[in-house]
C-alpha cells in the first residue's frame, strides 16, 4: 500500500459517506408563507373601494391664478391685516370638548351577515378537439445514419482503372497458364522469422532474460572521422535538417525498463479515468481495421507490453497474452493490427504522467473489434 | 443546481485517481479507424542486368493489386529516404517509419534465359519484424505479370490474413456496336482487364458465361441455333459442345455445382420455366421444380447442398433457397421491389443479388436467411454480380442510360467501398469470375 492507495481510498470514502448522509448538513426546508384572508360581500367590496375613487380634476385652466412674476417677487410682500388670521383662544371653556364627546350611533344600522354559498362551482371541462394520432416512422431509414467510420485524413484515391492489354486476339486461341512453382525447400527468410507468436510465458528456460539493445545505425570508424583543424562552417540545410530530425525521430531508442531499479520508479498515484481515457484515445487512433479479415475482425486480442519512462513503448516486450473468437491465422491479424496500433502512435511517445510512471510501465491493453465487424 | 452538481461530481470521478490497480494498468480499445494501410513498395532488386526492367514492371503489378483493393495505399517513391539495394542487407526500419510506411515489400529477381526467378519477403516496419516467412517463385519470363499477381496474393494474406484473388481471370461477354445492333462474344481476361482474348466470335449471340470451380471450363448459353442453348466450353483448347439440346424448349442460365460435375440451369417447355440439375456428360437430368411459375438463375452453395434461385411463384421476382435435390423453396427475400440473379458466396455466409425498386437497380447482399439486406450501388442498370474467389468483391455489369449507353464491368467491395471501373476495350457485361488459379 502506498500513499496514493491511502489518498484515494480516503478520498473516495469520504465522497461515498457524504452521499449516504448528506441530508444530514442539508438545512431544514423554510415554512411557506401564509396569509390570512376573509371573505367580504360586493357590497363591502364596492363600499371599500368607493373611498379610494380618483379625486375629480378641474380642468378648467382660466380660473387659475396666474403665478407672480419675477418683478412681483422682488416687491416686498405687504401684509393685509384684512388678512390677519383669527386666533382663538384654546382655553376657552365653551369650546366644544371633541375628545370628550361620545359619537351618536343610534342612526347606524348593522349590516347583514354575508350571504357565502358553500358550493363550490363546477366549472365546465375545456372543449378542444384531439388530434389524430400521429405515426412516428422510426424505420431505419430515416434515422440518421452512423457516422461513417473513416479515415481522419483523406488520402488519393487510387486509379479507378486498371491497365489494360493494347493487345487482342480476335480468335480463340489458347490460353497458356504461366508455369508457377513453388519452391518451398528453399527458404528465403531469415532464421529469426517465426510463424508462431512466442509469448513471454512461453519463452524457453535458456532464452536471454535481459531486453536487447535495438540495434543503431552502424557509426564510422573515429580513427577516419578525425576532426579537421579548421572545419568550414556546415551550411544550413533544411532539407537535410528536418531529414536528419525525421531520422532521429524514427530511430529514437525506447530506454529498456529492466534497467532501472524498481526502487527508483516513480510510483505515484494511480492513473486517474481522464490519463486513462487520454492513453486509449491515442491508441485508438491508430488501430487500423481496415485491412483485417472478417475472421480476424472477430477476435479479441489482449496484448502486454512494457513502457519506457519516455511514453514510447518497448517494442521487444509487446506480446499476445490471450486472444477469444478466433483461431490460427485471425489471431495473428488481429494480433498485428494491435501491435502496429501501440508501436505506431507511441513512436513519439504517449503523453503520460512522468510522476506516475510506476503506474504505467506495465500495460495491458485489450482490442476488441467488435465496433468495426464488417456489418 | 442538481446537473451542476452531478457535473462536478463527474469531474471529480474523472480527476481522481481510481482504486489502486493491482498488476498492469489495464486499458480497452473498442473503437479504430478503417484506412488503407500505407506500405513501401521498392523496385526488385536485379540480380543480373537483364532483370532490371522486370524488377520494376513486378514491383509496379503488386502495388497496383493491393491499392486495388482500397486497403492499401502506396506510397511513392520519391518518399523514401533509402531504397533497397540488396535484398539480404538488414533493413533499415527507421527510413521507413520516418515516411510512415507500415509494410515494406522487398524483392530480387533473377533471370536466366527465359527462366524468372522471384524472391520477396514482407515487414511490419513499426515492429522492425518480417511477416511470416520468405517466399521464391520460380517461372518463365512471358508469365512475369501472373507471377506478380501471385507476389500480390501472397503478401495480401499475409496482411490480411484472408487469400487473395489477383491470380484470377474473368470470362465475360464482350459487346461491340450500339444497344439496337450489338454483337456479342466470349472473352477471358485477368481480374485487371489485362490480357484480353476472345473465346468466340462474335458470329452468334452469347450469354452469361459461367465458370467452373477449376476454372479449366466454361458454361454458357448460345443462340447458334436460333434458340438458347447451353454450351460447354473448355478455356485451354477453345472447345464446345452442345450441353442440353432438347427440342421444343430452351436452356439457359446454367451454372456448375461445387463439385465441377454437376450442372443447375433452367429449361423451359409449353412456356414454363423450370429448375433442372444434370452432370456435365450431359445425362442424368432431374427436374428441381415443378410451378407454373418461373424459376430461373441459380447458384448452388458452396457445399453443395442447396440452391439459391429467383422465382416469381410469390407474383413478383424474389429469392428462393431450397435443397440441391429440389423440394420445399423457403423464400428469403422480402423487401421492397424485385430480386434476381442471386448468386452464393464462396464463403457461403451471404447472397448477392440484383434489386429493382423505385426504378433503379442496386447491386446488394444479404444473409442466406434474408436477414441484413445491404445495398451496394445504385445506378440506372447494375446487375449479375459475380463473387471474387475470397468472398470480398463484387463484380457486375453497369449499362448507362440512352441509345448510346455502354455496358461495363465494375468492382465493389463487400463493405459498398471501393468502387471500380474494370478498363476493357471494348463494352463488357455478364462477368464470371474465375477461382484462383
Amino acid at each position: 500500500m502506498n500513499a496514493g492507495t491511502y489518498i484515494s481510498g480516503t478520498v473516495h470514502i469520504g465522497l461515498i459517506g457524504w452521499l449516504l448522509v448528506g441530508d444530514v448538513f442539508r438545512s431544514a426546508p423554510q415554512e411557506p408563507e401564509i396569509t390570512d384572508v376573509s371573505v367580504i360581500s360586493a357590497t363591502e367590496f364596492d363600499a371599500l373601494f368607493a373611498s379610494s375613487a380618483a379625486p375629480e380634476i378641474d380642468v378648467n385652466l382660466a380660473q387659475m391664478p396666474t403665478p407672480p412674476t419675477e418683478d412681483a417677487l422682488d416687491q416686498p410682500i405687504q401684509l393685509s391685516e384684512d388678512v390677519a388670521p383669527e386666533l382663538t383662544d384654546v382655553s376657552d371653556p365653551d369650546l366644544p370638548q371633541e375628545q370628550e364627546s361620545m359619537p351618536d350611533i343610534t342612526g347606524l344600522q348593522i349590516l347583514p351577515d354575508a350571504e357565502i354559498s358553500l358550493e363550490v362551482p363546477t366549472m365546465a371541462a375545456p372543449s378542444f378537439e384531439v388530434g389524430p394520432d400521429v405515426e412516428i416512422d422510426d424505420s431505419p431509414e430515416d434515422k440518421p445514419r452512423d457516422a461513417p467510420r473513416v479515415a481522419p485524413v483523406p488520402f488519393l484515391r487510387p486509379d479507378q482503372d486498371v491497365a489494360v492489354d493494347d493487345t487482342v486476339a480476335e480468335a480463340a486461341a489458347e490460353v497458356e497458364a504461366a508455369e508457377v512453382t513453388v519452391e518451398d525447400t528453399q527458404a528465403a527468410a531469415p532464421e529469426e522469422a517465426t510463424t508462431e507468436i512466442v509469448t513471454e510465458a512461453e519463452t524457453p528456460a535458456g532464452a536471454p532474460t535481459s531486453v536487447p539493445v535495438p540495434r543503431l545505425r552502424p557509426q564510422p570508424n573515429p580513427a577516419l572521422a578525425a576532426p579537421d583543424p579548421s572545419p568550414e562552417p556546415p551550411k544550413p540545410d533544411t532539407t537535410s535538417s528536418a531529414l536528419a530530425a525525421a531520422l532521429a525521430e524514427a530511430e529514437a531508442v525506447e530506454e529498456p525498463p529492466a534497467s532501472v531499479q524498481e526502487s527508483q520508479i516513480p510510483l505515484g498515484p494511480p492513473m486517474t479515468l481522464a490519463e486513462q481515457e487520454s492513453l486509449r484515445v491515442a491508441v485508438s487512433a491508430c488501430w487500423n481495421t481496415g485491412s483485417l479479415s472478417s475472421a480476424a475482425l472477430r477476435v479479441t486480442v489482449v496484448v502486454a507490453l512494457q513502457m519506457a519512462e519516455s511514453g514510447r513503448p518497448v517494442t521487444n516486450t509487446v506480446r499476445l497474452v490471450s486472444s477469444t473468437g478466433g483461431e490460427g491465422d485471425a489471431i495473428t491479424q488481429a494480433y498485428e493490427a494491435a501491435r502496429r496500433a501501440i508501436l505506431r502512435c507511441g513512436a513519439k511517445g504517449y503523453d503520460l504522467p512522468q510522476e506516475k510512471f510506476g503506474q504505467w510501465r506495465d500495460i495491458e491493453m485489450t482490442f476488441n473489434p467488435e465496433k468495426m465487424r464488417i456489418k | 443546481m442538481t446537473r451542476l452538481f452531478a457535473l462536478i461530481l463527474a469531474l471529480l470521478a474523472l480527476a481522481l485517481p481510481v482504486s489502486a490497480q493491482q498488476g498492469p494498468l489495464r486499458i480497452e480499445i473498442t473503437e479504430g479507424v478503417i484506412e488503407p494501410m500505407p506500405f513501401a513498395a521498392p523496385s526488385f532488386v536485379p540480380v543480373n542486368a537483364d532483370a532490371k526492367e522486370i524488377g520494376e514492371d513486378i514491383a509496379s503489378v503488386v502495388a497496383a493489386d493491393l491499392v486495388s483493393t482500397g486497403l492499401f495505399r502506396q506510397i511513392q517513391t520519391a518518399s523514401f529516404i533509402s531504397g533497397i539495394t540488396s535484398f539480404t542487407s538488414p533493413v533499415e526500419f527507421a527510413d521507413w517509419k520516418a515516411i510512415n510506411a507500415q509494410a515494406l515489400i522487398t524483392g530480387q529477381i533473377s533471370t536466366n534465359g527465359n527462366q524468372l526467378v522471384i524472391q520477396f519477403r514482407v515487414y511490419d516496419v513499426f515492429a522492425g519484424q518480417e511477416l511470416g516467412n520468405g517466399l521464391q517463385f520460380a517461372g518463365t519470363t512471358e508469365g512475369w505479370r501472373r507471377m506478380a499477381h501471385k507476389v500480390a496474393d501472397a503478401v495480401y494474406t499475409r496482411i490480411t490474413g484472408e487469400s487473395g484473388y489477383f491470380d484470377s481471370r474473368i470470362v465475360f461477354v464482350s459487346e461491340r456496336g450500339n444497344k439496337g445492333d450489338r454483337s456479342k462474344a466470349l472473352a477471358i481476361m485477368d481480374y485487371d482487364g489485362a490480357n484480353v482474348q476472345m473465346l468466340t466470335d462474335d458470329s452468334n449471340l452469347v450469354l452469361a458465361p459461367r465458370f467452373s470451380p477449376s476454372g479449366d471450363r466454361v458454361l454458357y448459353t448460345s443462340y447458334e441455333t436460333g434458340f438458347p442453348r447451353i454450351y460447354l466450353l473448355d478455356v485451354g483448347s477453345a472447345s464446345r459442345r452442345v450441353l442440353e439440346e432438347q427440342p421444343g424448349s430452351i436452356s439457359f442460365a446454367p451454372r456448375f455445382g461445387p463439385d465441377g460435375n454437376t450442372v443447375v440451369y433452367s429449361l423451359a417447355t409449353n412456356g414454363n420455366t423450370d429448375l433442372y440439375r444434370m452432370d456435365t456428360t450431359g445425362t442424368g437430368r432431374v427436374r428441381l421444380t415443378s410451378s407454373p411459375a418461373i424459376d430461373t438463375a441459380p447458384s448452388f452453395s458452396p457445399d453443395g447442398s442447396q440452391i439459391v434461385f429467383e422465382s416469381d411463384r410469390s407474383g413478383s421476382q424474389q429469392l428462393y433457397i431450397m435443397p440441391a435435390t429440389g423440394g420445399q423453396a423457403q423464400r428469403i427475400s422480402f423487401g421492397a421491389g424485385r430480386y434476381g440473379t442471386p448468386v452464393w458466396s464462396p464463403r457461403g455466409d451471404l447472397v448477392a443479388f440484383t434489386k429493382l425498386n423505385k426504378g433503379r437497380f442496386h447491386i446488394g447482399v444479404m444473409r442466406t436467411d434474408g436477414s441484413e439486406e445491404r445495398l451496394l450501388t445504385a445506378s440506372f442498370l447494375d446487375e449479375g454480380p459475380t463473387w471474387s474467389p475470397n468472398g470480398r468483391v463484387i463484380m457486375f455489369t453497369r449499362e448507362t442510360q440512352g441509345s448510346s449507353g455502354q455496358a461495363s464491368l465494375y468492382s465493389v467491395d463487400i463493405t459498398g467501398r471501393n468502387l471500380q471501373r474494370i478498363r476493357t476495350p471494348y463494352g463488357a457485361s455478364d462477368p464470371a469470375w474465375s477461382p484462383l488459379q
